[in-house]
């Protein structure tokens, strides 16, 4: 996020502070739709990415008067609502089948089902790109987010942080706690196989994913 | 740079995948690497791929969005906000059970011993200190019954289908009647604390389900005498209505509160809220008030 839009993060935070509370709304309004699309990107549902931003919203609310100014409000915010998707995942990981059964899980069973593969093949390639352009956008789309459903979380929170708003490695880094190398890399390997998913898509084979990659840093 | 053959000349061999990445993100301050890039097909292949399936992955994570969804979601934190008692928490951490069992305990004690105390007063609620009537809000006494009601109107019969106007009229501005009145309020408090009305104020409202919401609010109005003030449409699709008011702060506090008391919900946390009392500055300041009422479905 740039100076002019901490800033006025920090005169809205301020003026609430004073009793405005309409500054919050103002929050919202700025915030809500790329905080949205970190939460969908994880948790691939919309009504389970809006419950989440809600629930971040409100934690923000409660607990802004007591917020410091050592991270941005932005960074904040990233930072509860992927705590409140972690746990809304694993929630739905246990819960099992349902209608809010994260995007990892939900694609995994589709896939499987049509292919009778083990968990640790990945889905087969349907060839239906259209000659129309908007088409094979709309078909790579699909298959990039299949292949970010493939991912482990590490891998993918860190995709969908740099690609939700472009966020520099730096505040990636401060949102996922960890160094800014890690985020490097983390990226590079979610890239990486993204490329060869797609690649192999292209070429109807099959995909792996080697749970090995997953948590080397 | 060309080579003898007039083919780009490459700079240094290819970087690895990690430092294009990063180069790709415009991270690395490596000039090496950018010389490189540019001479290099390959790379370029590569970074064209990378291009590809990041603009493919931020259309999809953008297409998890749909219409009026930062508006939806102010909604859900402001119902969310009510169900908690609205207002934020002066508690970051959350104690032990035990002790907010005994706080919780004490407190039923202080409220009882309260409640026994003034029992014997009359059935009006006793006036705080801190609490004062502005000398030049009207006092009407009439209570308006919400007309042409449907069939369905489902606050037929129901208290709230009508506005109290005696109990529109007591919000005070701290500016009218001086700052030391105000600071004998109990600050944090809600409904106490001053609040500012923005010469802009944007509310989205709840309409119950069946309620004709254009004659609602045209009932509201005229009660208020503010049908000359105001003008009302309705969204292209019928799936909201829109209310556009040039008033002033203490007529934005009485629509406000008789919006509330015809029974729609106020989701946006922006003032005036209904139930606040004391707000900053003076009564008679212009406001801009624009409101979607959306359709409980």
């Amino acid at each position: 996020m740039d100076d002019a839009g901490k800033e006025r993060d920090q005169e809205l935070i301020n003026r609430f502070k004073e009793g405005r509370t309409e500054a919050f709304d103002e929050l919202v309004g700025l915030h809500a739709s790329k905080l949205f699309q970190t939460a969908y990107g994880l948790l691939g549902s919309r009504q389970d990415a809006e419950e989440v931003v809600q629930d971040a919203f409100v934690r923000a609310y409660k607990g802004l008067d007591e917020f410091r100014c050592d991270a941005s409000f932005e960074t904040w915010m990233h930072r509860i609502v992927l705590n409140l998707a972690r746990n809304k995942y694993h929630w739905n990981r246990r819960r099992g089948e349902g209608l809010h059964t994260s995007i990892n899980e939900r694609a995994r069973q589709s896939v499987l089902s049509e292919s009778n593969m083990t968990t640790q093949d990945i889905p087969l390639p349907d060839n239906t790109y259209g000659p129309d352009k908007a088409m094979e956008n709309r078909e790579l789309e699909k298959n990039v987010m299949r292949g970010l459903e493939c991912l482990p979380d590490t891998l993918r929170e860190a995709m969908i942080l740099r690609h939700v708003k472009d966020l520099p490695y730096e505040n990636i880094a401060e949102i996922l706690g960890c160094k800014i190398g890690t985020v490097k890399s983390r990226l590079a390997r979610g890239r990486e196989f993204l490329k060869d998913f797609l690649g192999k898509l292209d070429e109807g084979l099959k995909v792996t994913f080697k749970p090995q990659d997953a948590h080397a840093d | 740079m060309t080579d003898a053959n007039g083919k780009a000349k490459t700079l240094g061999a290819c970087p690895d995948f990690e430092a294009l990445c990063a180069y790709f993100d415009g991270e690395s301050k490596d000039v090496a690497i950018r010389s490189h890039v540019e001479s290099c097909e390959r790379c370029r292949q590569e970074l064209a791929e990378l291009s590809k399936i990041s603009n493919a992955l931020r259309r999809a994570l953008l297409d998890g969005e749909q219409p009026e969804l930062v508006e939806r979601i102010k909604a859900g934190v402001q119902e969310k906000l009510s169900r908690d008692g609205k207002g934020p928490s002066k508690r970051a951490i959350d104690f032990p059970f035990w002790i907010s069992s005994v706080a919780a305990g004490l407190a039923v004690c202080a409220l009882g011993a309260y409640v026994l105390t003034h029992m014997e007063s009359s059935g009006q609620p006793e006036r705080s200190a801190s609490s004062y009537e502005v000398a030049s809000a009207p006092r009407q006494s009439t209570t308006l019954s919400a007309p042409s009601r449907t069939a369905l109107d489902p606050l037929e019969g129901t208290s709230l289908g009508s506005i109290d106007l005696k109990k529109l009229s007591s919000a005070s501005f701290d500016g009218e009647n001086g700052a030391g009145l105000i600071a004998g309020a109990a600050s944090g408090e809600h409904g106490k604390r001053p609040a500012m009305i923005e010469e802009r104020v944007k509310q989205v409202w709840m309409a119950p389900q069946g309620l004709d919401v254009k004659n609602r609010i045209e009932s509201v109005l005229k009660a208020l005498s503010l049908t000359d003030k105001a003008s009302l449409t309705p969204s292209e699709d019928g799936s909201t209505m829109n209310l556009s008011a040039a008033l002033d702060r203490r007529q934005s506090v009485l629509l406000v509160r008789a919006l509330k008391s015809s029974g729609f919900d106020l989701l946006s946390p922006s003032q005036p809220q209904p139930e606040q009392n004391v707000f900053r500055g003076n009564g008679t300041e212009s406001v801009v008030y624009d409101a979607n009422f959306v359709f409980k479905r």
